[in-house]
This record gives C-alpha cells, structure tokens and sequence, in this order.
C-alpha cells in the first residue's frame, strides 16, 4: 500500500504541542517510587481523609471538650443536701 | 552495544539509568501519539508515563523477534487511550465517497502553518479512534503495514482496509473543515 502523499504532507502540518515543562522530572519521580522495594512502599502507607471528615471530627472534639470543660467546672452537690438526691 | 531488551530488564530491576534511556528514546513518540489520540496535553501526559511504567511490570512480554520497543510501546500507549477514552473504539463503515471537490495540495500552498494545523485537528476530532489511531501509526508515523497492525492488534489486511477507509473519511473531514471555514466567512 502507498502512501498518499497530498494527504500525507497536510497532516504533517500538524504538530503535538510542547511538552509539559517538568515532565522528565515527574516521570523519574514515578519510576523511582514504583522502584523501591515492598517493605519501604508499606512504611510509606499514606491514608487520605477527606476533608469534611477532618473538620467535623475537629468540630466533634472540640464541642465535646468544652462540655467537659463546662460540666467538670461546675460544683458538685455535696452528699447529704436534698439538692443532690433531686439531680 | 547495550541490546534494548537488556536495558529494559535492567530498567525494570531499578537501574535509573537504564529506564532514563529508554525514556529518552521513545517519549516523543509515545506522547505525540497520546495527544493525537486524546487531544489533550495533560491527559496525554497521563498516558505517557502510565505506558512507561506499564512496560516495566513485564519487561519479558517483549519479544524483538515481533518488533522493536518503539512498536512495542506504541501498543501499550494504545492501551493506554482505550482504557482512559470514553468513546467507543469501534470499526466504523464508509458511507458513500463523495467525488472530492477540491485538492488538498492547492489548499495547502493558500495556507499558514497555524491555518493548516488547525483544520487539521478538527479533522482528526471528529475520526473514530481506530481509525485516528490508523492515521497516525502509517501516514504520519511511518511505521510499515506490519508494525502498524501489530500495534492495532489486528492482522495486515485488516489493517489495511482499516486504513484505507480512514484515509477517505480524513479527506472528506478535511473538506468539511473548510468549507464551513469558508460558510463563516472566516478563513481558510
């Protein structure tokens, strides 16, 4: 089979866009890192946690820790007046 | 003279040096080929370094007695594309041909560089992928029939009438190009 040549130099006109600036170094960084050996990679182990669990655990903690607060700050009845036995 | 599979073993056992050659002689191709098909810098970066890590996983399932690394890294790139595309690689028939009503060597002599390379990437937009891909891999890429269909996973004469239908679908997607260039009384 030939080559169409008209076509063949139309298409030729095209040409890919640069490469990305950076991108040896990202490819070296993704050889390097799928390289090292299993026990390194499971040292390494990266857990993601999205970010509005991040705030309402923050949120969780902090509310319940001014209610401790709050609470243990309080004066405690003290035994034998009748205000201890109502609560 | 280092042999391309012992680079490429060596390069799968941790030897930097060695994968930083084989990146060095074959990123070019790989990309060009991702943005021909994807259309897309980043994604065709994607697909670049996911084919080169790809080939490491099995550095024995290349064999040079069924063709070279390029070859061999064009077909996992190929991979690549169908696994991130969400078109439908399927064949795709020729309707009709159309007498062509105008030559594209007359239109490229009336064209700018920018001019000629813009229609042609809205051509090859609008080609179904297996024949996008069959474009690049013998027009422009030059590779032989062989090499072509081994990268297309398909038998030579397959391959072939793959080709030769998306060489005219090409012409008329090119046509169509301009003239509605022309119809928005834009150039072309």
């Amino acid at each position: 089979m030939e080559h169409d040549h008209e076509t063949q130099a139309f298409i030729r006109r095209w040409q890919p866009p640069a490469m990305p600036s950076g991108i040896d170094e990202r490819m070296m960084a993704r050889y390097l890192a799928s390289r090292r050996p299993w026990w390194r990679r499971r040292l390494e182990l990266r857990i993601a946690v999205p970010a509005p669990v991040v705030a309402l655990v923050t949120l969780g903690l902090f509310v319940s820790g001014t209610w401790w607060g709050i609470s243990s700050g309080r004066p405690r009845p003290s035994a034998g007046t009748w205000e201890g036995w109502i609560r | 003279m280092d042999s391309e599979q012992n680079q490429l073993v060596r390069a799968s056992q941790g030897n930097a040096a060695a994968f930083r050659a084989i990146w060095g002689s074959h990123r070019d191709v790989v990309y060009k080929f991702a943005v021909w098909m994807t259309g897309d810098v980043a994604n065709a970066e994607d697909i670049t370094q996911a084919s080169f890590l790809t080939l490491l996983e099995q550095p024995t399932r290349f064999q040079p007695s069924r063709g070279s690394l390029r070859t061999f890294l064009l077909a996992i790139t190929r991979n690549q594309c169908r696994l991130q595309s969400r078109a439908l690689w399927r064949e795709v028939g020729l309707e009709e041909a159309d007498e062509m009503s105008f030559q594209l060597a007359e239109l490229l002599d009336r064209l700018t560089a920018e001019e000629s390379m813009a229609i042609v990437n809205a051509a090859i937009a609008n080609l179904p992928p297996l024949q996008r891909e069959a474009i690049f891999l013998f027009e422009y890429e030059e590779l032989t029939l062989d090499e072509a269909a081994a990268v297309a996973n398909i038998d030579t004469g397959t391959f072939k009438s793959r080709f030769h239908r998306a060489r005219l679908r090409l012409k008329r997607e090119l046509e169509g190009v301009f003239k509605k260039g022309l119809s928005n009384g834009t150039r072309p």
